[in-house]
């Protein structure tokens, strides 16, 4: 931080400033303050302070004050004894340049009355023989605080050129934000932390409810009393201005911090907001009335355990459990339109709008075939029963991948929604097989899963699946076994090295 | 007996003169139905009864006959959810309609169970691979009562449970090869037995099996014999 004072004994003070200067200063300056005394001031941070004094004095000019002085160092102090008490001023330098780290020793051998001492301390002072800033500045500051209190500390402070008086005013904030500081202690204890941070919570949302907006990430701002501060980003995965959310998030979000110091004040902060819009009711909707609830449990479920709502995507890889990806159903507001698809289809929109859609996948997908098959009755394929299924000089042999979107419709599900599928185990599980030879093959006849023997009445099979000799090769029987108790179990040999039996399934 | 029942309607009446007695098995919330008659039919109420505990044994056919009733469910335009505690639901013969959960861990899977119950947002929820016990199942049972939600779970621990099922796969009806092998399970007949306080019914009814397709032989009637060293 560095600061251009400018000073001239002709210009008006306090109110009768003339603003349009201001103005002008301003188109230089990012910031400029009208102080006491006719001082204004220009704020010189990351700018060549120089040559910004000089081009304030040509604005300053143009106004018809032209014996403005200026000066320019680190603090304020130096610059505004730069700027109007300088000897330079009086060789005909109308900018004093203070170079950085030597405003003390710049301070140093003016008179205390250039730090504006009140009549009390002046006379002290002057009683004591001190005279200079230097020397006053030499001194230690228990002795100052004890002899001449706070209003002699900070001339104190000042005369060694520590000022951090605060000259610009804070621009307010874009977005809402609350912070508190305390300087008599340090806090360690999380508890009073949480209540605090729940205290800057309440104000944060209560402007953002009020401003209708809700926030997607939130910055916590640790000022610790090490003179370091720690931010710490807080998302959730729904914009919101709860503050019970908020304050879940935050308490998950200490339970991993690591704070070096003490902490000496937070700041609560939006950093990303959304406006508020509400959904269009739907009064054939049942459950419009609890949407909000709903989606209140996806999002936390969503914070607390990430992608726990999910959707398949499908392929056609040949063995069945590669072809499915789990993906997250909340992810980008896809949650929102799959509610509004369920909702059409509980209100008898399924045939129009499905069928627009399927229309159009085949109107903008040609046929890969050239025979008539269309990409629709090729998904249809891949999940009817044998005697659903195209005749058999219209099918694709063997089974290849296909495009992923296009085989995820269970159409065969969605007109007999109770049949019996599949259920996968999360692993092949290695049991043992008995055999018997049925013509040119062997067929289980019983296997041992745990230590329990399950007989199988009845064996369809071996379909025989293999391929993968690019990265993973695998070769496998796979048989469909009904047991005596009635369950459909899936079976298959490893037809490489091992030819070990697995379980993989069964039919629920 | 007579004698003290009527007593106690004239004491009833006596102290609250103004009530309307509920006649006719009058409800205080629908059901929900499964959407398979058969199986509406021999249930307490016409369905799995909301704000309630129902188990149900895992002995073959519950996967199909439950998604059936969540999708009943989603069609009737409610929701319905489905808590995958252990991972065995095929992506492959997920249908739309239903929201569908994989937690992580067990624990992860009664917090997701707890958390949807209480939202009061859900008609129907089932809960397999993670049969919830002990207090668990307080907890679970006591959201479910606050959401108004129908809690199924798969299992056979049925302590809180105001409905016990329990099905069966009895015979299937098979597509023959020329040799007279089996070559694809058509449907099978499924039997379920619901219990409740004074109530105890079965019937059984058929389903389809659902294959996909996984062989490589141009006659899925024919064993493949071909890709294969042998």
């Amino acid at each position: 931080m560095s600061y251009v004072c400018l000073w001239s004994p002709r210009w008006p003070i306090g109110a009768d400033f003339p603003a349009d200067l201001v103005a002008s200063l301003l188109t230089h300056a990012p910031r400029v303050a009208v102080g006491e005394r006719g001082l204004v001031w220009a704020d010189a941070r990351g700018l060549n302070g120089p040559r910004l004094a000089e081009a304030l004095r040509a604005v300053a000019g143009d106004y018809g004050f032209d014996d403005v002085r200026a000066g320019v160092a680190l603090t304020p102090i130096a610059a505004e004894v730069a700027a109007l008490h300088s000897n330079a001023h009086a060789n005909g330098a109308l900018v004093v340049n203070v170079k950085p780290g030597t405003d003390a020793s710049f301070i140093a051998p003016h008179p205390l009355h250039v730090l504006s001492p009140s009549e009390r301390i002046a006379a002290l002072l002057s009683g004591l023989g001190i005279e200079t800033c230097g020397a006053f500045g030499s001194l230690d500051a228990e002795s100052i605080e004890v002899r001449l209190g706070v209003e002699g500390v900070r001339l104190w402070q000042r005369a060694r050129a520590e000022d951090e008086r605060w000259l610009f005013a804070i621009p307010a904030r874009a977005l809402p934000s609350a912070s508190v500081e305390w300087v008599e202690y340090g806090l360690k204890d999380p508890e009073r932390l949480v209540f605090i941070i729940n205290s800057l919570a309440a104000t944060v949302c209560t402007a953002l409810v009020a401003r209708g907006e809700r926030a997607r990430e939130m910055g916590l701002v640790f000022a610790l009393g090490n003179r370091t501060q720690r931010t710490h980003t807080v998302r959730s995965s729904r914009a919101s201005a709860e503050q019970k959310r908020w304050m879940r998030l935050v308490r998950e979000a200490l339970d991993s911090i690591t704070l070096p110091d003490a902490v000496m004040g937070v700041t609560l902060r939006a950093e990303s907001v959304v406006e508020s819009h509400g959904a269009q009711g739907d009064l054939f909707d049942r459950g419009f009335a609890s949407a909000v609830a709903v989606e209140e449990a996806f999002i936390q479920l969503t914070d607390d355990q990430g992608d726990v709502i999910v959707e398949p995507e499908n392929t056609a890889h040949p063995l069945l459990e590669s072809r499915t990806t789990w993906r997250n159903a909340m992810g980008d507001g896809r949650w929102t339109r799959g509610e509004k698809r369920r909702v059409s289809r509980a209100a008898g929109e399924k045939t129009n709008a499905e069928g627009a859609e399927d229309a159009e996948d085949r109107t903008t997908e040609p046929s890969r075939h050239g025979d008539g098959i269309s990409p629709e009755q090729e998904i249809n394929d891949d999940e009817l029963r044998p005697e659903l299924r195209p005749s058999a000089g219209h099918r694709l042999a063997p089974t290849i991948f296909r495009p992923s979107k296009k085989t995820d419709r269970p159409s065969f599900l969605a007109r007999h929604p109770t049949a019996l599928t599949l259920q996968l185990l999360p692993s092949p599980k290695v049991v043992t097989v008995d055999v018997e030879p049925r013509r040119d093959h062997e067929v289980p006849t019983r296997y041992l899963e745990g230590n329990e023997w399950h007989t199988i009445i009845d064996a369809a099979g071996p379909d025989r699946v293999s391929g993968g000799s690019w990265n993973a090769e695998y070769s496998r029987e796979y048989f469909r076994c009904v047991r005596e108790d009635g369950m459909m179990v899936w079976l298959y040999r490893g037809m490489q090295q091992s030819r070990d039996w697995f379980l993989h399934g069964w039919w629920d | 007996m007579s004698t003290s029942v009527a007593a106690l309607r004239a004491l009833i009446q006596q102290k609250f003169p103004d009530a309307t007695p509920l006649t006719g098995g009058a409800q205080t919330t629908e059901h929900v139905v499964t959407g398979i008659d058969e199986l509406d039919r021999i249930l307490p109420n016409g369905g799995l009864p909301r704000g309630r505990l129902s188990v149900w044994a895992p002995r073959g056919g519950v996967t199909a006959i439950l998604r059936a009733a969540c999708l009943t469910v989603a069609h009737s335009g409610e929701r319905s959810a489905w808590i995958d505690g252990d991972g065995t639901m095929t992506g492959a013969f997920w249908a739309d309609g239903p929201t569908l959960l994989r937690p992580t861990s067990r624990v992860n899977a009664m917090r997701a169970a707890e958390e949807l119950l209480r939202s009061g947002g859900f008609s129907l929820l089932i809960l397999t691979g993670c049969e919830p016990q002990g207090t668990e199942t307080v907890r679970l049972t006591r959201a479910a009562r606050e959401g108004g939600t129908a809690l199924v779970a798969i299992g056979d621990h049925s302590a809180m449970a105001s409905l016990r099922m329990t099905s069966h796969l009895l015979d299937y009806h098979w597509r023959r090869t020329p040799f007279g092998d089996p070559a694809d399970a058509e449907s099978v007949t499924v039997e379920v037995h619901a219990r409740a306080v004074g109530w105890n019914a079965r019937t059984d009814f058929s389903l389809p099996v659902m294959h996909h397709e996984l062989r490589l032989s141009l006659e899925p009637a024919l064993a493949d014999r071909r890709g294969l060293p042998r």
